[in-house]
């Protein structure tokens, strides 16, 4: 069961709007690498996870990814709240504009609308791990972009907040794949190689 | 105790976790349910009475299914000598839901 806390995991404080680079930050809301995919990656992923380890850490991690989420957001809901349709036009910015209005809406930069084609859930508990340290490194190279595009010191103190959790969560996940190929090679002491259904 | 008493016995503790966690649910629920009610009438002061009234019922529950069989959220592990998070077996399996 999932219960609301009513705070942010970490201050989302915004002077200035800038659509333009609202329309950018919605892709970690809702695009191939976005929070979106990775809470619903680990949420799904767990339920054939063969460890309490795995089981517990993907809960963890992937109940963490909804806060996540809505920081970005609040990112996204503070740089464009109160525009108008001239100040997205003039940044270029209209189409954005044209389906979502100034609001938040699940999709990627380019305006794919949120696909589950990027979150890949296997029924083989390492390669879903691998699958994992692979996204989160994704998901760091994207924040790296925005801090790339972004000079607003509002924004990037959040953005490097959530850049620095895909750091810790990749630590984890590889541990936690380490772990559990150690309890697998230990179950394949006598060298049967793969064990059959 | 000879191993047929100790078998009885384990029974019963399986059958109270059940019949507590059922109980945690029922309440849960309720008092949930509760909740929509008061989001779209928050000033009803008889719905708030029993909205409190349910929610003192799911800490109480809470709280005696925490104490016999581990904690519910990854928080209320820091009330154990030992960091039981990771015990299962986990809400979504069959072993759970008996």
């Amino acid at each position: 069961m999932f219960v609301y806390q009513k705070s942010l995991q970490y201050p989302v404080k915004i002077k200035n709007t800038n659509p333009k680079l609202a329309s950018c930050i919605i892709t970690q809301y809702g695009g191939p690498n976005g929070e979106l995919g990775a809470a619903l990656r680990y949420l799904s992923q767990r339920f054939i996870m063969p460890d309490d380890v795995t089981k517990g850490l993907l809960t963890d991690i992937g109940t963490e990814e909804l806060g996540h989420l809505e920081m970005v957001g609040s990112i996204v809901n503070q740089l464009s709240n109160g525009t108008m349709a001239k100040d997205w036009d003039k940044m270029n910015s209209a189409e954005y504009y044209a389906d979502n209005g100034a609001s938040v809406s699940p999709q990627s930069a380019q305006g794919s609308p949120f696909t589950a084609a990027s979150v890949a859930v296997t029924g083989d508990p390492l390669t879903n791990l691998y699958e994992d340290l692979a996204a989160e490194q994704k998901a760091r190279a994207v924040y790296d972009n925005i801090l790339r595009l972004s000079d607003d010191p509002d924004v990037n103190d959040a953005i490097k907040f959530l850049r620095q959790r895909e750091i810790i969560h990749f630590q984890r996940f590889g541990e936690a794949l380490n772990t559990l190929q150690d309890k697998l090679r230990h179950k394949n002491v006598m060298g049967t190689g793969i064990k059959k259904d | 105790m000879d191993a047929n008493s100790n078998l009885v016995q384990g029974t019963n503790i399986a059958e109270d976790k059940a019949a507590l966690m059922n109980k945690l649910q029922s309440y849960s629920f309720a008092a949930f349910d509760m909740q929509l009610y008061l989001d779209t009438h928050p000033y009803d002061k008889k719905a708030f009475e029993m909205f409190k009234s349910l929610v003192e019922k799911c800490r109480e529950i809470a709280a005696q299914y925490e104490k016999r069989f581990g904690p519910l959220t990854a928080f209320a592990s820091a009330n154990f000598e030992l960091y039981r998070w990771l015990e299962g077996p986990w809400p979504w399996e069959k072993e759970a839901n008996k």
